[in-house]
């Protein structure tokens, strides 16, 4: 009877969004929007644990939930791409990285091909979208969070100040501490893992060599040898890794004077529930001076 | 007189077919401006109705009466003369909510109309069963539609092939019904609502394959230089499923994507003034109208029509009251006989006259109720005669 009622009442209630709350397609943004909030309005992040919120795909319920928010915060740059394709009311959606698209990083394309009167194209490439990593671009995608909020909650527009004051004066710490952290390296060639620190090692200057290596998984000999050139024509002598790699790999990285820094980019939650992206992003300073 | 009543009664049911006869034309003749008064006023009301919730409508230079059925009525030749940049530019003004709508295809004569999700919340449509279209090659149905097409949460319903805006000659597209809305009376109810990269996809402007890349040789007509053209083999999707959603994708640039109108909900007066004044500024090729002005220039012209209606109604009925007049009076010819025999038996010549009467009063009451049957009728189903008038949809 719970469930029949329960489901009249969803069926007859017009389509209207939920009362005070922000979606994020992130962790860095519900990061940002939690910090920004300070409790006075709802912000969640529906991804499940387990899954790289890029690549991750909302179920139907998920979906409507997202359709319903007062604002969903978009990280751009072509990510989560099921956004473009859910029906999302467009005048709710917040594109964090808009104020900033020129400075977003485009990837190689994938293969060109052509087919009916459309002419050539690809459907691979794209920008770089791990965009919070460069602190400069968290901080203007934290104010894009913050103008979003101020104007759809004006009545709480002096708690979000506060919070986004304190939250951009810890961006811009941060963002002194990692240039700080990364001058020695600096215009050096570093090895990632995976593509995924573009916009850091643009920050900082980094020369990246990127390879799509899987932490769970000991690369094979023609990934080795590749990585073994890189070594020798670069001089590269750090590899950031978004996750701990195998035993094996950190013992062959080290017969080659490779030392290993991991740096979780962090697109999903972290393991312990109250840290900020600050906190994250200092874990970088710490990680990288360490080494 | 109750003798007499009876004695009128049993005249009519003795000639049952000439009194049916009878009062069939008076019904008629009294129910034919009665209906159209209603129907008229129910067009009036739906149409006024559906425009004074929509303040202001932007689109491409040309006819606001054209423009105002296209995107409040989804009738009428459509125009997708907008673009997806005309959006941005209006809506990055911030001077009210702008819902985009795009109508190229229809149905089953069902139009397909491509909107924001946010239509929905500013029509306060409500879903009577399932749930919005939230994925591309999602839609939901109007009450009516449904009904007329059996559709149903989890049905299909297939795009017609052809479109007022073949691009690139669109393949029919199936669209998976995901709620129906309950009834508006308005013209949400004949349509099928959907995202506009639905709307995108029916007008040929996205579709999906299998990646060419790693395609099998019998469907790739040459490789060159990365570059891989296919042969008409290749097979596109016609609906999308959670499998194959990957493969759909749209060619040219966002910002080129075509729209019909701009459904424009201003904050308020001032907002709606500057809206006005940018437009107008901007020079010819757009325009902002205001669907109030231009339905009430329609109504203005269909008043006109209408008293013309009422001038041929009026003529026509005088004509058959006319006709019936000299029928009855045949009638009575015939019946001289009878009203001598009536006379010889007693009946002095007041009682036949009342006996006439009486039976010609019964004959105009009958019509009457039933030209009162018949207007309840218009007012109980009126909405949906007046949809299919419309629309030419029930």
């Amino acid at each position: 009877m719970r469930h029949i009622l329960a489901a009249i009442a969803v069926a007859l209630s017009p389509i209207t969004a939920a009362a005070d709350v922000i979606y994020t397609v992130n962790w860095p943004l519900f990061s940002f929007a939690n910090a920004i909030a300070d409790g006075r309005v709802e912000v969640v992040f529906p991804a499940p644990l387990d899954v790289d919120p890029a690549y991750w795909t909302p179920d139907a319920d998920t979906l409507l939930a997202y359709q319903r928010a007062d604002l969903v915060l978009l990280n751009g740059a072509g990510y989560a791409k099921w956004v473009e394709d859910a029906g999302l009311p467009r005048s709710r959606l917040v594109d964090t990285t808009q104020d900033v698209r020129d400075r977003l990083i485009e990837m190689d394309s994938g293969p060109v091909h052509s087919h009916g009167p459309d002419g050539a194209h690809s459907h691979g490439g794209g920008l770089a979208f791990t965009t919070w990593l460069d602190p400069d671009i968290a901080r203007a995608q934290a104010q894009a969070t913050y103008d979003a909020m101020a104007r759809r909650w004006p009545e709480h527009a002096e708690t979000f100040a506060a919070g986004h004051a304190v939250l951009d004066r810890q961006l811009a710490e941060i963002d002194a501490e990692l240039h700080a952290a990364f001058a020695p390296l600096r215009g050096r060639s570093v090895l990632a893992s995976h593509p995924v620190y573009q916009y850091l090692g643009r920050a900082v200057d980094l020369d990246l060599i990127s390879f799509h290596w899987e932490p769970d998984r000991t690369p094979g000999q023609e990934e080795w040898a590749r990585l073994d050139a890189a070594v020798e024509e670069r001089n590269a002598t750090i590899m950031l890794w978004e996750d701990s790699p195998t035993p094996e790999t950190i013992e062959l990285l080290d017969e080659r004077n490779v030392k290993v820094v991991v740096l979780p980019p962090l697109g999903n939650r972290p393991t312990h529930a109250d840290t900020s992206m600050p906190d994250v992003l200092r874990n970088y300073v710490d990680g990288i001076s360490s080494n | 007189m109750t003798g007499l009543v009876r004695l009128a009664a049993l005249y009519l049911w003795r000639h049952a077919g000439w009194s049916a006869l009878i009062m069939a034309v008076l019904a008629v003749l009294a129910a034919i401006p009665m209906v159209g008064a209603r129907l008229a006023g129910l067009a009036t009301e739906e149409m006024t109705a559906r425009a004074a919730t929509t303040p202001l409508i932007y689109g491409p230079a040309g006819g606001a009466l054209e423009l105002t059925l296209d995107a409040l009525f989804f009738t009428g030749a459509p125009d997708p003369g907008l673009t997806m940049a005309d959006y941005e530019d209006l809506a990055s003004q911030e001077l009210g909510t702008v819902i985009p709508v795009l109508r190229t295809h229809a149905a089953h004569d069902a139009p397909i109309v491509g909107v924001d999700v946010e239509y929905l919340e500013m029509r306060e449509l409500v879903i009577a069963e399932g749930r919005p279209m939230v994925l591309m090659g999602e839609a939901v149905a109007g009450a009516a539609v449904a009904r007329r097409l059996g559709l149903t949460p989890g049905a299909e319903v297939q795009s017609d092939a052809r479109g007022a805006f073949d691009i690139a000659g669109s393949a029919p597209v199936r669209l998976q019904i995901t709620g129906v809305l309950a009834p508006t009376g308005m013209a949400d109810d004949e349509a099928i609502l959907t995202t506009l990269r639905s709307a995108w996809l029916v007008a040929g402007l996205a579709h999906g394959h299998e990646d060419l890349a790693e395609a099998d040789e019998a469907v790739v007509l040459s490789r060159d230089d990365g570059v891989v053209v296919a042969n008409a083999r290749l097979q596109e999707a016609i609906r999308v499923t959670d499998v194959n959603r990957g493969d759909f994708h749209f060619h040219g640039a966002p910002e080129d994507r075509p729209l019909g109108a701009l459904l424009v909900f201003p904050h308020d007066a001032r907002a709606a003034a500057l809206l006005r004044g940018r437009v107008e500024d901007a020079g010819d090729a757009r325009q902002l109208i205001r669907p109030t002005e231009v339905v009430r220039m329609l109504l203005d012209d269909v008043f006109r029509v209408r008293a013309l209606f009422e001038l041929a109604t009026g003529v026509l009925g005088t004509a058959g009251i006319a006709a019936l007049a000299g029928m009855v009076a045949l009638t009575l010819r015939f019946r001289r006989p009878e009203f001598e025999l009536a006379r010889r038996i007693g009946a002095d010549r007041g009682a036949v006259v009342a006996l006439v009467g009486l039976e010609l009063a019964i004959l105009l009451a009958a019509g009457l109720v039933l030209a009162a049957g018949l207007t309840a009728t218009v007012d109980v189903f009126g909405r949906d005669l007046y949809l299919w008038l419309l629309f030419g949809a029930t």
